[in-house]
């Protein structure tokens, strides 16, 4: 049965919402999974440990349907713990070839937690797949059919020798714990990891979609968008961002499968948002999403909803969702406690007004932190006093 | 020795000397540390003493009659109106600034001229906007454990 790339890209959009369903704060990185590998680039993802990294890249790469392999790296691993260990029977015969069956060079979709912390015959092999999609060792040669790797760390490297293999992740996530105003989404998301069927996550897109979209990134007409890309270059080169020339190119990978990704067959300045995806380092995407405001206003994508947004408005978008989260907090005003602790005489429930008054000021805290007092965004400052309010209330 | 000093924001008799301004962030720094002064100082150690000792026991401070400062976990500091919240930089660690605002100067640069200019204080050092516009620097060296009988006997300002 032949698919068409509409109903390739519909098939997509389906997978990256169910994936994303229960996870808070982290669509953005499920969408930017799924774009890296319709584009064929790589993701570094930077953050602490325990916000949910490789449960995104997991979901991600459920919902694109391919083979999936997924390692810890630490100082000591050993290569062939990545890429498979040597075949005895052909060591006998003096030859040194890898089994690579259900090993990282067979993957189509690879998440390496750590990986900065590869040994130099890791990373210099990893380089040579993650580039050339080639798994080279001993007289071991084959293609490898990865669409995308994942790579995390707590943090960028810092040795000036690893930023050679860091440049090959075209994409940068920077990640920080949820936000205090959305712990209780967190929470109820977690319970329900907890309880789903492994089974509602299943996958409605394959590699094949994910082929064939690529297929037809490769093939969209740039021409028409290729000027406003690199007028957003040149703003960012003069504010001092530092794109180099290889990510600058790169980027119109990313842009080709953002357009094919919304249902375009002629990119727009509608699907300029990635580059700011391929600015290295957290500060710099914080410069740029500033300098970029007016350029990437119009970013639009129907499949990649979070990533776009995320990328398109900073500190808009960061404001919205708090002004969006303190009116549902106002809406619903103090719960009750959970009617098991309310029937139980041994134990004294919390006192659902305190807890009200702690999420309102948790709010409150994010705000101020967030925004500078001249700066708060209209729709956060008109909200801003009426959490005062519900404060006042509280306490008379 | 007060652990404070106003930071010179009008250019002294030095005429190299660069005004130190601020600016609006694109994203905030991870809160680690907060400041109070004036009215907003007394509401938080009323707000302190109302919290209960293991509360207490999670910040460190250093105060003076009219300014606290409190260094713990974002979500072990309290809130009132008129905080200000501060993170620590990367590219400065002996620093602590404003989590939403940028000093106009290069950062390495005011860290080394902060560390010259106040010296013998020893870093970290908070720099902040105060509310009357000047910028305020304070030592954290000396921060401490906050004690309910100290805030008890502290000046109201």
């Amino acid at each position: 049965m032949s698919t068409t790339v509409p109903e390739a890209a519909a098939r997509l959009r389906d997978a990256l919402s169910l994936a994303s369903r229960g996870l808070v704060e982290r669509e953005a990185l499920v969408e930017l999974v799924a774009l890296a590998a319709v584009a064929g680039e790589h993701v570094l993802v930077i953050g602490p440990p325990g916000t949910a990294k490789s449960e995104a890249v997991r979901r991600a790469a459920r919902c694109l349907g391919g083979q999936y392999f997924e390692y810890l790296l630490g100082r000591f691993t050993e290569p062939g713990e990545l890429f498979g260990p040597v075949d005895l029977r052909r060591l006998r015969e003096g030859v040194i070839e890898i089994e690579t069956a259900g090993m990282l060079p067979e993957a189509e979709v690879a998440f390496l937690d750590e990986v900065f912390l590869g040994s130099t015959a890791i990373l210099n092999t990893l380089l040579t797949i993650l580039n050339e999609r080639t798994f080279r060792r001993g007289s071991t040669r084959r293609a490898c059919p990865l669409r995308v790797c994942v790579g995390a760390s707590n943090a960028l490297p810092e040795d000036d020798a690893l930023a050679p293999f860091a440049d090959r992740f075209l994409v940068r996530a920077f990640l920080d714990p949820v936000a205090d105003a959305r712990l209780e989404d967190l929470l109820a998301g977690a319970w329900g990891l907890r309880t789903d069927a492994p089974s509602t996550a299943a996958a409605p897109a394959s590699m094949a979609d994910v082929d064939l979209l690529a297929v037809a990134a490769r093939g969209l007409d740039l021409a028409p968008v290729r000027p406003a890309l690199a007028h957003a270059i040149r703003l960012l080169r003069r504010a001092q961002v530092n794109l180099s020339d290889r990510r600058a190119a790169r980027v119109q990978h990313l842009v080709a499968a953002a357009a094919v990704l919304a249902g375009r067959t002629v990119a727009t300045e509608e699907d300029l948002w990635p580059l700011l995806t391929a600015v290295p380092t957290r500060e710099e995407q914080a410069t740029a999403r500033d300098v970029l405001r007016d350029v990437l206003a119009r970013s639009r994508n129907g499949a990649l909803r979070a990533a776009a947004e995320d990328a398109s408005a900073g500190p808009l978008a960061r404001a919205r969702r708090l002004a969006a989260d303190a009116e549902t907090l106002l809406a619903r005003g103090p719960d009750s406690p959970p009617a098991d602790l309310a029937s139980d005489p041994q134990v004294s429930p919390p006192d659902p007004r305190e807890g009200f008054r702690l999420r309102v000021e948790g709010m409150l805290r994010e705000i101020d932190a967030g925004f500078a007092p001249g700066s708060v965004p209209s729709e956060l400052a008109a909200v801003r006093p009426r959490l005062l309010a519900a404060l006042d209330t509280w306490r008379s | 020795m007060s652990p404070y000093r106003a930071a010179p924001d009008a250019p002294p008799a030095d005429r190299d000397a660069v005004a130190l301004g601020w600016q609006p962030r694109a994203a905030p720094r991870a809160v680690t540390a907060l400041a109070a002064e004036g009215p907003v100082a007394a509401a938080l150690r009323l707000r302190l003493l109302s919290l209960p000792d293991g509360s207490l026991s999670e910040l460190r401070g250093v105060a003076s009659a009219d300014r606290i400062i409190l260094l713990g976990a974002a979500t072990k500091l309290p809130w009132i109106d008129g905080l200000i919240y501060l993170g620590r930089c990367p590219e400065a660690p002996t620093l602590l600034l404003p989590t939403a605002l940028d000093a106009t100067v290069p950062i390495g640069l005011l860290e080394r001229a902060l560390a010259a200019r106040l010296a013998p204080l020893a870093p970290p050092f908070a720099l902040w906007p105060s509310l009357r516009g000047e910028t305020l620097a304070c030592s954290l060296a000396e921060a401490r454990p906050l004690e309910r009988a100290l805030l008890a006997r502290s000046p109201s300002p």
